[in-house]
């Protein structure tokens, strides 16, 4: 074999790290939404399983974290600096701050740790310590939001990086088209 | 690489749903059938109830 020949197709394998980032978000998402909609006193043993779930996510998540402070397994370290700049930029105008990765990322990831782990935890704490369940359930409430405003957040970058590719693609054509 | 991740977690809130709901069911009931279908009516009372107080 020459070292022209195309080497045969092979799937694109996703890397170990990735499929861990993916298999913990999905985890901790399957487990918030089930013991949010099971918080009832009949549902109480479903609500406690979900919980404890979340729990663990967030535990091996944090040690993943700890064990590995540099690379995609990183605990999110949010810079205000960065953030500030990035936003200066999107206001005004600048088509690449539009399409990158937004540092308001990992403001909401911190921001999602802390609510629903403050969550999970009260839960658990609250097992043992009844007088808690208040806390408990004022967390559970407040983490709703919290999550909500992180699917909005994705679906608003999302939009504006497709608005930075059409306005790419546009002046690439208007390039090509000028004499 | 998002559908992707909602896939993973579309999947992983069934299996925990569905491993939550036997926990329930075995620690309402034991394994006669009882505890389940009792869990499966508290479950959808819950749910359509929307009432997540805890007392």
């Amino acid at each position: 074999m020459t070292s022209i020949e195309a080497r045969p197709a092979q799937p694109r394998r996703t890397p170990g790290r990735l499929l861990f980032l993916f298999a913990f978000h999905a985890a901790l998402s399957g487990a918030f939404v089930v013991a949010y909609l099971t918080g009832d006193e009949d549902t109480y043993a479903m609500h406690q399983f979900a919980g404890y779930t979340a729990l663990a996510a967030l535990a091996v998540r944090l040690l993943a974290g700890v064990l590995m402070p540099v690379g995609p397994l990183r605990l999110p370290r949010p810079s205000l600096a960065a953030t500030l700049d990035w936003l200066r930029r999107v206001a005004s105008g600048d088509a690449r701050a539009w399409g990158q990765r937004s540092p308001l990322l990992a403001w909401m990831a911190l921001a999602l740790l802390a609510v629903v782990g403050a969550a999970a935890l009260s839960g658990a704490v609250a097992d043992a310590v009844v007088p808690m369940e208040k806390l408990h359930e004022a967390l559970g409430e407040f983490s709703l939001p919290v999550v909500l405003a992180h699917v909005a957040l994705v679906v608003a970058l999302l939009g504006l990086k497709k608005v930075a590719g059409w306005r790419a693609r546009s002046n690439t054509r208007h390039e090509v088209i000028a004499p | 690489m998002i559908r992707r991740m909602l896939t993973h977690t579309a999947a992983a809130t069934l299996v925990i749903a569905v491993a939550a709901f036997a926990f329930q069911a075995f620690s309402d009931g034991g394994s006669d059938g009882g505890g389940m279908t009792r869990t499966a009516w508290t479950l959808a009372a819950a749910i359509a109830g929307g009432d997540h107080d805890v007392d």
